[in-house]
């Protein structure tokens, strides 16, 4: 019975516990297997059904934000250029940092040069090189440009030498101190790079004041997410309370309002609001013919224009979760309120604002995430200092094809949005901001 | 209850509603001309259908709607235009109302903060309050955390907790089931005998209206049918409304033959002549009319000269007695309601049967 059990239990759980069973004499547990087979059927069904989406979230969400995670720390582009002379030079380490390696080390590098599979592979090693230091994709490109061509002087003695007549720093020692930093498999350098950091020969340190920029970037990001769900948050609240108050006509109208910047194409709605805002647009123009102002405000281009446009954009997702948790506040509570005594201003202050601290979280909390990984709006209607991370992403992945950079900055973002998702389940609950409760 | 003294001023009464009248769309009127005067102390229901304008009016006096013409007064100052959290009301809410983000002991201390007492007597007061209602264990805990009877007893308790005058009840017991149900009204009632508070009620369950109020007033379409304490009610309504509303009725419909004082004779459709007392006349050369009899005043007897005839049509058991569906001449239905006895027992469905009832059990109203 034992064996039977153990053939059976690789193949089907079920099988394995009513055989089991027979041995336990408490009823219970053959209540509990009974239960277990009868409702065996359904549970099969019901993982069925789920099967599509589980699969459609693996494949096109986990895979991707994992293949992030991993091409921000995946470093292949030396190794797969210089495969021999850095096998070499973790065979045979030089002296010190400060030592050049051994010549068979230069030997394997000119093989490498010689046998390189592709000119593409060396161009990307020449690109991971630069990063290091600007000027290394030169020494690269010029190096592998020189081996294709018969050599200048075949007589030299050495690989070190005939390299060194190619480009003298092929024998500075900063070169290799580089070249050693940038060969291993998996580097910690975009992570780095991405918090204004980099590896020195003292370990991490932050980089030169001037190349500072992702950790304002990241502040900017968050700062602009910030007040863009705060604003909603202010206009959100009390049209939410309105909502919830109306008559089903004036309902259907106000429904309307906020859900049509959903509903019209980014590039129209855009465009809509530069014609309202720009130097010769409506409003200014309005207030110029009334005498408000003398010179055209400017409200596009700049932080303003994005404020706006990301506002009205994002209005939704602040006063749906609003009007959701508004909706079910029973009215009486308010009467009961006032009937105990309570001004309504102290009654808003001391019910009805706590029971509507879930759909303020969750309304709050989605538009902010949501605002954080705006890209195209900011890029449209913002400037140059407007810019914010999903815009450098973006342009790694486009412009540069820099992986690993983009990816470094995509997880900086994830984790701040999943720093503030933590606080914000740790103050409000995480079954509120689900909406669940 | 200090205001005791002060609010027994010329009139008697702590609230007075004069012709108010309260319409919500400026086209018909809910409630149509009032005039009401609650008694210090007394436990008033407001009884009727539902849109029968008990419900706005009880908002009325709570000042969540206000009258769209007339006067509410209380202790003689008119009080229309003094909004709910200075009425100093105490109310229970149909589903209690409690505030779910805050403990027991919290809802009940909400009304004493709001006036300013400090932390020493908002706690005692609070614990009084639960010592009332007898829920020590439950101070800690949420309102979703309690059974439906303990949430109307918090309920019950934070109307009470700040000593209003007044305390307002919406049909509170309506989402309790039966026996928890009239357990709550007795301890109401007891509430109500021992703080001596005055009790304006709203229900729509005649039950509970007469086994708790001292006075109820019924409410139909707008108007008070007829007000006073739960036996004149019951046993001498003033229309045919009260009467078939309040407890059950048989009503024939028949002609006025003669009259004798009080006691009137009916011709009834049913084929009979029979006496009941008169209680409206009909008006100018209209003899209709309108005789009710109770179903336990109707007596079953052997056919005799002093019986009516019918035929047993249907018997209901209901254990402690029994309903007899008799069918009159004219293939109306008379119920009775009698006592489960061998007589009756022996009775078979189709066979004629006697039935009498004395004058004075039966009233008779003008057909209106």
């Amino acid at each position: 019975m034992t064996e039977a059990r153990f053939e059976y239990g690789f193949i089907k759980v079920g099988f394995t516990m009513s055989v089991s069973s027979i041995d336990a004499p408490a009823c219970v547990d053959t209540l509990a297997v009974a239960h277990y087979q009868s409702s065996r059927r359904k549970r099969w069904v019901s993982m069925l059904l789920l099967l599509p989406l589980l699969a459609y979230t693996c494949v096109f969400f986990a895979l991707p934000i994992g293949m992030m995670f991993y091409r921000a720390v995946s470093n292949p582009e030396l190794l797969q250029a210089f495969p021999t002379a850095i096998r070499t030079m973790v065979d045979e380490p030089a002296k010190d940092s400060t030592a050049l390696p051994t010549d068979r080390v230069f030997d394997a590098l000119e093989q490498d040069f010689i046998n390189a599979p592709s000119n593409a592979v060396i161009g990307e090693a020449a690109r991971r090189l630069n990063y290091e230091n600007s000027g290394y994709r030169f020494l690269v490109m010029n190096t592998a440009r020189t081996y294709r061509t018969p050599l200048a002087n075949p007589e030299s003695q050495s690989a070190r030498e005939r390299l060194a007549a190619i480009d003298e720093r092929w024998i500075s020692p900063q070169v290799w101190e580089d070249f050693r930093r940038a060969s291993p498999a998996y580097t910690p350098y975009y992570l780095l790079a991405a918090l204004d950091l980099k590896q020195t020969d003292q370990g991490v340190a932050p980089v030169e004041e001037s190349q500072r920029v992702y950790l304002d970037l990241t502040f900017k990001t968050l700062k602009i997410a910030l007040i863009v769900s705060l604003l909603c948050l202010l206009l959100g609240f009390p049209f939410a309370a309105l909502m919830v108050k109306a008559s089903p006509a004036l309902q259907v109208l106000l429904f309307l309002a906020v859900m049509l910047p959903f509903w019209t194409s980014l590039l129209a709605r855009t465009t809509a609001w530069i014609v309202v805002l720009q130097d010769k647009g409506i409003v200014n123009t309005l207030l110029l013919r009334f005498g408000l102002i003398d010179h055209p405000l400017p409200m596009i281009f700049n932080l303003s224009g994005v404020y706006i446009v990301m506002v009205h954009i994002l209005l939704p997702f602040s006063v749906l979760p609003l009007y959701n948790v508004m909706k079910n506040i029973p009215p009486h509570f308010m009467r009961a309120s006032a009937s105990l005594g309570a001004h309504p201003i102290r009654g808003f202050m001391q019910v009805y604002l706590p029971l509507t601290l879930t759909g303020i979280g969750s309304g709050t909390l989605l538009t902010f995430i949501v605002a954080a990984g705006y890209y195209v709006t900011p890029t449209l209607v913002g400037s140059a200092r407007e810019q914010m991370l999903g815009y450098f992403i973006a342009f790694y992945t486009n412009t540069t094809v820099n992986w690993g950079m983009a990816s470094a900055l995509g997880l900086v973002l994830i984790s701040c949005v999943m720093v503030i998702y933590l606080l914000a389940a740790r103050l409000v609950g995480i079954r509120q901001i689900a909406g669940l409760r | 209850m200090n205001s005791l003294a002060h609010s027994l001023d010329s009139s008697g009464a702590l609230i007075d509603l004069n012709h108010v009248q309260k319409s919500y769309d400026g086209k018909t009127l809910i409630i149509k001309d009032l005039n009401l005067s609650i008694a210090q102390g007394e436990f008033l229901t407001l009884l009727g259908a539902s849109g029968s304008g008990k419900t706005t009016t009880l908002m009325m006096l709570a000042g969540f709607e206000t009258p769209t013409r007339g006067e509410i007064r209380m202790m003689g100052k008119p009080i229309q235009n003094v909004p709910a959290h200075r009425r100093g009301m105490g109310m229970v809410f149909q589903n209690y109302a409690l505030f779910p983000h805050m403990t027991v002991a919290e809802n009940l201390a909400y009304p004493l903060k709001m006036r300013g007492l400090n932390r020493i007597e908002v706690q005692s007061k609070v614990k009084r309050a639960i010592e009332m209602v007898q829920l020590h264990d439950m101070q800690q805990r949420r309102p979703t955390e309690l059974s439906g009877g303990q949430q109307q007893r918090v309920a019950l308790a934070r109307a009470m907790v700040f000593e209003p005058q007044v305390i307002l009840m919406d049909e509170p017991l309506g989402a309790l089931d039966k026996n928890l149900r009239e357990h709550m009204q007795y301890e109401i009632k007891q509430l109500h005998r021992r703080l001596g508070v005055t009790v304006v009620y709203v229900t729509h369950d005649q039950g509970e209206a007469l086994t708790m109020s001292d006075r109820v007033a019924v409410f139909h379409q707008g108007d008070i049918a007829q007000i006073g304490d739960p036996v004149s009610l019951y046993e001498h309504p003033e229309n045919a409304y009260v009467a078939t509303f309040i407890g059950e009725n048989n009503v024939l419909r028949g002609s006025l033959v003669a009259r004798h004082g009080h006691e009137v004779e009916v011709a009834l459709d049913a084929g009979f002549e029979a006496r009941g007392m008169g209680v409206t006349m009909p008006i100018g050369a209209s003899k209709k009319v309108e005789l009710l009899i109770r179903p336990e005043n109707i007596r079953l007897s052997p056919i005799n000269q002093n019986s009516y005839q019918a035929t047993l049509a249907d018997r209901v058991y209901l254990g402690d007695h029994l309903r007899i569906h008799l069918k009159l001449d004219n293939d109306d239905t008379l119920i009775v309601k009698t006592a489960n006895d061998e007589a009756i027992k022996g009775l078979n469905n189709g066979q004629r049967i006697g039935f009498s009832w004395r004058p004075e059990d039966a009233r008779v109203f003008a057909q209106g």
